[in-house]
């Protein structure tokens, strides 16, 4: 036998034993034996010197071939077997994919916050900015300034929670505190602290909390938001007050909302206004929701009434505008359909958990 | 108010369906909160005519009736026990199945043998009167068709109108009637006032003396002999009962029908009772006692008004008579009052004996002058008819003389302005006139001459209010905001909607508690509940709800306690809201940041968290645990990461000042950079826990949402972001045990330097390797060094935290 057929016979050989190798570690015992230091092959090779000068070139070449060969089916094998590896593991690993995920908590916002955040946005397009006062208030502010002098039929629109004086429940005789101070009964003592404070055009929102006294039932509760809102400047009319609550309505509650623009009474403001909408229940034919009137009033406003524009340091002969109040706890109670009011002020997360931040 | 159609369409003509005048009073600003119709609660009950009347054969006080009901069933026999039955009398018959007021249903029964085939009523089975001794008689002739439903004869249709606190002209069937006509055109139809007068003059039995005129501007008396007291007619009395007022006697009932006709609120005295007839009107005198006709000693003190005789108080002035002079069946001779009382000191009184009433509440709203006089002829006309008494001759008045008329003037370019429209002085006129307004001057300035029963027109805005109702607010055309915009000023509430925002992202609920706690709540909470600085109300509407919160402690407990009350014992709630607290004196530091009315009364918003429960929900395969203290450390970390505010940092809280319904050993501060605290954690006390209704370990946190929103940097500068890899180096400590590990965190991260980016706790070690009293624990530090592999300034600051550690808490580093 001459060089080149074991050459050849080597390849032969160990292209058969390659594809019967059955896993990695069987490949590198191959290579080892072909192409390690005492291997097969590099034994040949150290043998060409043996072979005559004018057939070297020729088997030297063909030997060069047969090594890259080899080492080139070495690595197909090599990575055919770890792709089978591969299948063969995924195919094992196949799990239930119908089976639920792990919970993550994710909490949810109260609905009365979430609407007075949308009032905002809303309004805030329209050059609203927000305006906070105190809720521990002076009968001055919530009252006086706001032309309801005391012993005025007006105050019996509200009820007011009068902060005692100090010591005197602790003493058994309890008196109202000598100072006038209660618990607002409504935002718009921040309006006349928004007109104290700041300069003319004016136009401020005053979300908060109120307080009254008031028994509590299904749709009445003692502590509630309002958010009011205030523009003063020298030309803003009762029109201009017409246009913006029936935005404000289409914004809430649809560009196809019904909307009524008639005269209310409030101390503050002259004229006054209440304004309603369709009834969202019923959508106007009237039901109990509606008591059959096939509307629901939805906000109170008026033109700024020249004694609290006077009270607020603006000359009403120079500076006129209007006001608008809303109660975010009925909106909210329309939005979403709920019908009792008190649990806006339970933490039950048998409700708190329905709502969710893209409402 | 409410409204009887039929008494309000004598004064206008009204041809409107009742939906259709409640819609246009509602847009004239008198709104109608409801339409109630009488008689829907009557079904089944027909008019029918007596056609026979038989002793009941074994019942001596019992009738048998034969009743024709024409179509409604013909002939029926009914058993009946009035005595007042006759033959041809149309009479109110309740058909078997008929259903009275009440829920009261009508069968086929047997009385004493004989049955029974329906009811025949009284006005008091129908809710028409108060009648309930006879059948309530319909008439006699042909008037009504037989089997015609009651509810079509006797029904009625109610309007409650809520008339508004400044139109108290609009209180009464003719001031509402005002209204319609001058909106709708129709003339308006007084009722008549002429009063037959006797001989003997009215100041020869009264004489009235006014000593506190300020309060009483106006006091109109009449005098009538020979009265004759019984009941009131029935359609004075349907009338009465319609709005709401119990009858009484005629001289009664017509004060009160001329009150509701009117708005003129009167009152009788039995002139016997009144020596001479002597009436004097004073302040009460401080301590003075007057017994009311509702047979009540009330205390009076100066600040009240009455009237009196000789002796002493005889009523409240415009709010109650006194029993001595109260007018009854035996009554024959009267004296009314017909006056204007101050609004004020009726209210202030009313409110302060409890007594509000009709009356006062239209002494409060005001009377126009022209008024008392012409009610007080109105009532004694009536008085003369109905009970047969003279009337003396004359008016006792201390006031007979108009006063001026009030005189606005407006620009009618202002109120143009004002309002939106555009007008011109003679559409201003057009408009004010049917109102009662007289219009003059031009072309700008008006003057309008005010009617002088609307007390409420004074100034120009309430002019254009008026010219607005008559123009409609409905044909106002509505306008977009116009450009002109205040300038910018940052959003305070825009913070507190982000922090809810992050903690909802969190995993917490939010709730919103009341601000108004009870003393309990306090208790419950292990706090002290008498303490001065807390704000209670005067005039709480319950003990649980007396007490403006001083903590959001109680709030965050009872969100826990309600949710494990319906069986959902896994809690994670926040809430933003204020506390509250009195201090008075100079403001503190803090209080100066706080909001306040400048009372001594401070709120200031705070941030509750609450957790209880299990920690993770539970998944297969994952161990089950309660939240605890590093859970809620962990939130309020991750609070301060997403506002960009640096990591607070945790102490165990001083025993003094500690939060009481805390365990003391589980409570801590939160605290900034500068050591100053700004909220507390903790773990409820067991105590608390228990008072509470709960179980396992709650854990709350509050923080004060201004001092945290004042952590966050109002500008990020970023650090370069360097071509070096980060190193990372361990650190091995043994501390004291009483060594808090906050100390060695904020040691480490004080002295590493610039470089250092991230600094891990990541293992805690006590046992014999060490020894007693002391433990060991594990730093991961991470460096980012400018260059990269600047080993050599990474060990540098390595060896300066080792040096701190061993300095400042005696370290030993292994």
């Amino acid at each position: 036998m001459t060089i080149s057929d074991d050459l050849e016979h080597i390849g032969a050989e160990a292209r058969e034993a390659l594809a019967a190798a059955a896993d990695a570690d069987a490949v590198d015992r191959l290579r080892h034996e072909l192409l390690g230091r005492s291997g097969t092959l590099t034994a040949l090779l150290r043998q060409l010197g043996t072979v005559p000068a004018g057939e070297r070139p020729a088997i030297g070449q063909r030997a060069n071939e047969v090594r890259r060969e080899l080492e080139s089916a070495i690595g197909d094998r090599l990575e055919e077997l770890r792709r089978g590896d591969v299948e063969r593991r995924l195919a094992s690993e196949a799990i239930d994919m119908s089976a639920p995920g792990r919970p993550v908590q994710v909490g949810h916002l109260h609905p009365v916050q979430t609407l007075m955040r949308d009032l905002r946005e809303i309004l805030h397009a329209f050059g609203f900015e927000v305006f906070e006062g105190p809720e521990v208030e002076t009968e001055e502010y919530n009252f006086e300034l706001l032309n309801i002098p005391p012993d005025h039929p007006a105050r019996d629109l509200v009820d007011t929670l009068y902060v005692a004086e100090p010591g005197s429940v602790e003493a058994g005789r309890p008196e109202p505190a000598r100072d006038g101070t209660i618990l607002r009964t409504h935002t718009s003592p921040v309006q006349v602290r928004a007109m104290q404070a700041l300069e003319a055009p004016i136009r401020v929102l005053t979300p908060g909390r109120c307080f009254r006294y008031e028994a509590v039932d299904a749709s009445h509760a003692f502590e509630f938001f309002q958010v009011e809102g205030l523009v003063i400047d020298r030309h803003t009319s009762l029109a201009d007050l017409k246009g913006m609550l029936e935005e404000i309505a289409r914004a809430l509650y649809g560009r196809d909302v019904r909307t009524r623009f008639r005269p209310g009474y409030y101390p503050f403001t002259e004229p006054s206004v209440a304004f309603d909408i369709g009834c969202l229940v019923c959508g106007g034919v009237g039901c109990p929701a509606c008591k059959r009137s096939g509307w629901m009033t939805i906000l109170g406003a008026g033109m700024v009434h020249p004694t609290v524009l006077r009270d607020g340091g603006f000359d009403p002969a120079e500076f006129q505008g209007y006001a608008f109040g809303m109660g975010p706890d009925r909106m909210t109670m329309l939005r979403h359909g709920i019908g009792d009011i008190r649990l806006f002020f339970s933490a039950d997360a048998r409700f708190a958990t329905q709502f969710a931040e893209g409402r | 108010m409410r409204v009887p159609l039929s008494w309000l369409r004598e004064y206008v003509a009204v041809d409107l369906a009742p939906r259709d005048l409640a819609d246009e009073l509602t847009m004239r600003g008198m709104e109608v909160s409801s339409i109630e119709t009488v008689g829907t609660d009557w079904t089944d009950v027909v008019v029918g005519r007596v056609m026979e009347v038989n002793r009941h054969p074994n019942a001596d006080t019992l009738w048998l009736a034969r009743v024709d009901v024409g179509a409604a069933g013909g002939e029926l026999e009914i058993v009946c026990g009035a005595q007042n039955l006759e033959v041809g009398q149309l009479v109110p018959a309740a058909l078997v199945g008929a259903v009275l007021p009440g829920d009261r249903t009508i069968e086929r029964s047997k009385i004493r043998g004989v049955v029974s085939n329906g009811m025949l009523c009284s006005a008091i089975e129908l809710g028409l009167g108060t009648d309930a001794d006879g059948i309530h008689i319909l008439g006699h002739g042909d008037e009504i068709a037989l089997g015609t439903p009651l509810a079509d004869r006797v029904g009625e249709t109610v309007l409650d109108v809520d008339v508004k606190p400044n139109r108290g002209d609009a209180l009464s069937m003719v001031g509402l009637a005002r209204e319609i006509a001058a909106f709708t055109g129709g003339a308006l139809t007084l009722p008549p006032a002429t009063v037959p007068e006797a001989d003997e003059p009215t100041d020869g039995h009264v004489s009235v003396r006014i000593e506190a005129p300020e309060l009483n501007p106006r006091f109109a008396a009449r005098w009538f002999g020979g009265v004759s007291n019984g009941p009131s007619p029935a359609w004075m009395q349907q009338r009465l009962l319609a709005v709401g007022v119990r009858p009484i006697s005629a001289v009664v009932d017509v004060t009160n029908y001329v009150m509701h006709e009117l708005g003129q609120p009167m009152h009788a005295y039995d002139a016997g009772a009144v020596p001479a007839g002597r009436i004097v009107v004073r302040r009460a005198r401080s301590g003075e006692r007057l017994t009311t006709i509702d047979h009540v000693e009330r205390l009076l003190d100066e600040r009240m008004l009455v009237i009196a005789d000789q002796e002493g108080a005889i009523g409240l002035a415009g709010i109650m008579g006194g029993a001595s002079t109260e007018v009854g069946a035996e009554t024959t001779n009267v004296i009314l009052e017909s006056a204007i009382f101050d609004g004020p000191t009726v209210r202030n009184t009313a409110q302060r004996l409890g007594l509000r009433s009709e009356a006062s509440m239209r002494h409060e709203k005001g009377i126009g002058s022209d008024l008392p006089r012409f009610a007080l002829d109105r009532a004694a006309g009536l008085i003369s008819e109905l009970t047969g008494a003279r009337a003396g001759r004359g008016i006792v008045d201390n006031d007979p003389e108009p006063p001026e008329r009030a005189r606005v003037s407006m620009s009618v370019d202002r109120v143009s302005r004002l309002l939106g429209i555009d007008l011109t002085a003679q559409r201003v006129v057009e408009l004010l006139r049917p109102l009662g307004f007289e219009v003059g001057g031009g072309p700008d300035e008006l003057v309008a001459v005010v009617p002088p029963h609307r007390l409420d027109v004074t100034s120009d805005a309430d002019l254009a209010e008026e010219i607005a109702r008559a123009h409609g607010y409905e044909r106002i055309a509505g306008r977009l905001p116009s450009a002109a915009v205040a300038p910018y000023r940052s959003d305070p509430s825009e913070p507190r909607h982000r922090v809810r925002r992050i903690l909802a992202g969190l995993g917490l609920d939010e709730m919103v508690s009341h601000a108004l706690i009870g003393r309990a709540d306090l208790e419950r909470t292990g706090h002290d509940a008498d303490g001065a600085e807390l704000i209670r109300l005067y005039n709480p509407l319950s003990e649980d709800h007396a007490i403006l919160r001083p903590t959001l402690g109680p709030s965050l407990l009872n969100g826990v306690a309600e949710n494990v009350r319906w069986r959902h014992p896994d809690v994670r709630l926040f809430d933003v809201g204020k506390v509250y607290w009195h201090h008075a004196g100079p403001p503190t530091e803090g209080e100066r940041r706080a909001e306040s009315a400048g009372t001594g009364r401070y709120e200031s918003w705070e941030v509750g968290l609450i957790m209880a429960g299990g920690g993770a929900a539970g998944f297969p395969g994952d161990p089950q645990r309660e939240v605890d203290l590093a859970d809620l450390k962990g939130i309020v970390d991750a609070l301060h990461d997403a506002l960009g505010a640096a990591r607070p940092s945790y102490r165990a809280e001083e025993a003094e000042g500690r939060h009481p319904h805390r365990h003391p050993g589980r409570s801590g501060l939160v605290c900034d950079a500068s050591g100053r605290a700004y909220g507390s954690l903790g773990e409820i006390h067991p105590l608390v826990v228990e008072a509470w209704g709960l179980s396992g370990r709650p854990i709350d946190a509050s923080i004060d949402l201004g001092w945290l929103l004042g952590l966050v940097p109002s500008d990020r500068r970023v650090r370069p972001v360097v071509d070096a890899q980060p190193i990372d180096r361990d650190l091995a400590v043994i501390l004291d045990e009483a060594t808090p590990v906050g100390e060695l965190l904020r040691v480490a991260r004080a002295s590493a330097g610039p470089a250092l980016r991230e600094l891990r706790l990541f293992d805690v070690y006590r046992g014999p390797q060490i020894g007693p009293g002391r433990v060991s624990y594990a730093l991961a530090l991470r460096f980012q060094p400018a260059e990269s592999g600047d080993v050599k300034s990474v060990e540098k600051a390595l060896n300066k935290v080792r040096g701190s550690l061993r300095h400042h808490l005696g370290a030993e580093l292994r």
